[in-house]
């Protein structure tokens, strides 16, 4: 969505960011010095950057998973006015023991991995050595997908009442 | 429920936050100071290891660390 300065445009990403993610957790997002300068990347990631976020998970008891989310974003003129636009993303989602279940990841800016894939970590423990090194393609995934996936599908707990609405209909295994 | 956003910041850290988070994660996820895995990454060293899911998280955090 254009806004009429590079702040503006910014903050307007980091609110949805903010909100998609306090679904799941209360842990805060940072961003890196000079987060609105025009014409370079910019990272934006979870506080407790450096250990995995903890989340609760309601299904299967005491089960827990943490979280490990990074994203390079770049603003831009977009006509007259300025845009956000996301230029690599991380949605990891970790065992206890921190050891990778789920990882989406885009990165078109690293020679090899152009496309946005899927890889299937030790967490997962999924038997074929195959699937442990595979890229497995994907189409862009968005975090509001990724926060859906770990409430739909791992029956990781809602930590705010209008989680349906701050998701939208991928929140209930709609198509958008 | 209260609604936690309210409670959640998205902070602009300085240079020097930064740095340390960068080397906080370098050295939890590859056993590395944030300055090695700077250096190495630039020059080439994790070339062939792109697909690491570690490395990569690393790189998206590239912009703390310059």
């Amino acid at each position: 969505m254009p806004h009429p300065n590079p702040a503006d445009a910014v903050d307007a990403f980091l609110h949805d960011l903010r909100r998609c993610l306090a679904c799941v957790t209360r842990d805060g997002i940072v961003r890196n010095q000079d987060s609105a300068k025009p014409g370079q990347d910019h990272s934006v990631t979870l506080r407790s950057s450096s250990a995995p976020v903890k989340v609760e998970a309601r299904r299967g008891g005491a089960t827990k998973l943490a979280l490990r989310v990074a994203l390079l974003y770049r603003v831009a003129p977009h006509l007259t006015d300025w845009a956000v636009y996301i230029v690599s993303y991380h949605y990891g989602l970790l065992d206890v023991d921190e050891k990778e279940i789920l990882v989406y990841h885009w990165h078109p800016q690293v020679q090899g991995f152009v496309t946005p894939h899927l890889h299937v970590g030790p967490g997962a423990k999924a038997e074929r050595t195959e699937l442990r090194k595979a890229h497995l393609p994907t189409g862009r995934v968005s975090l509001k997908d990724f926060v859906s996936l770990l409430i739909r599908e791992f029956g990781v707990q809602t930590l705010r009442e209008d989680w349906k609405d701050v998701l939208g209909p991928t929140a209930l295994g709609e198509g958008p | 429920m209260p609604t936690p956003e309210r409670e959640l910041l998205a902070k602009e850290l300085t240079v020097e936050e930064g740095k340390v988070l960068f080397d906080q994660a370098a050295r939890r996820l590859l056993g590395v100071s944030g300055d090695q895995f700077l250096a190495q990454w630039e020059a080439g060293v994790y070339r062939g290891h792109e697909g690491d899911p570690s490395t990569m998280y690393l790189v998206m955090l590239l912009p703390f660390a310059r």
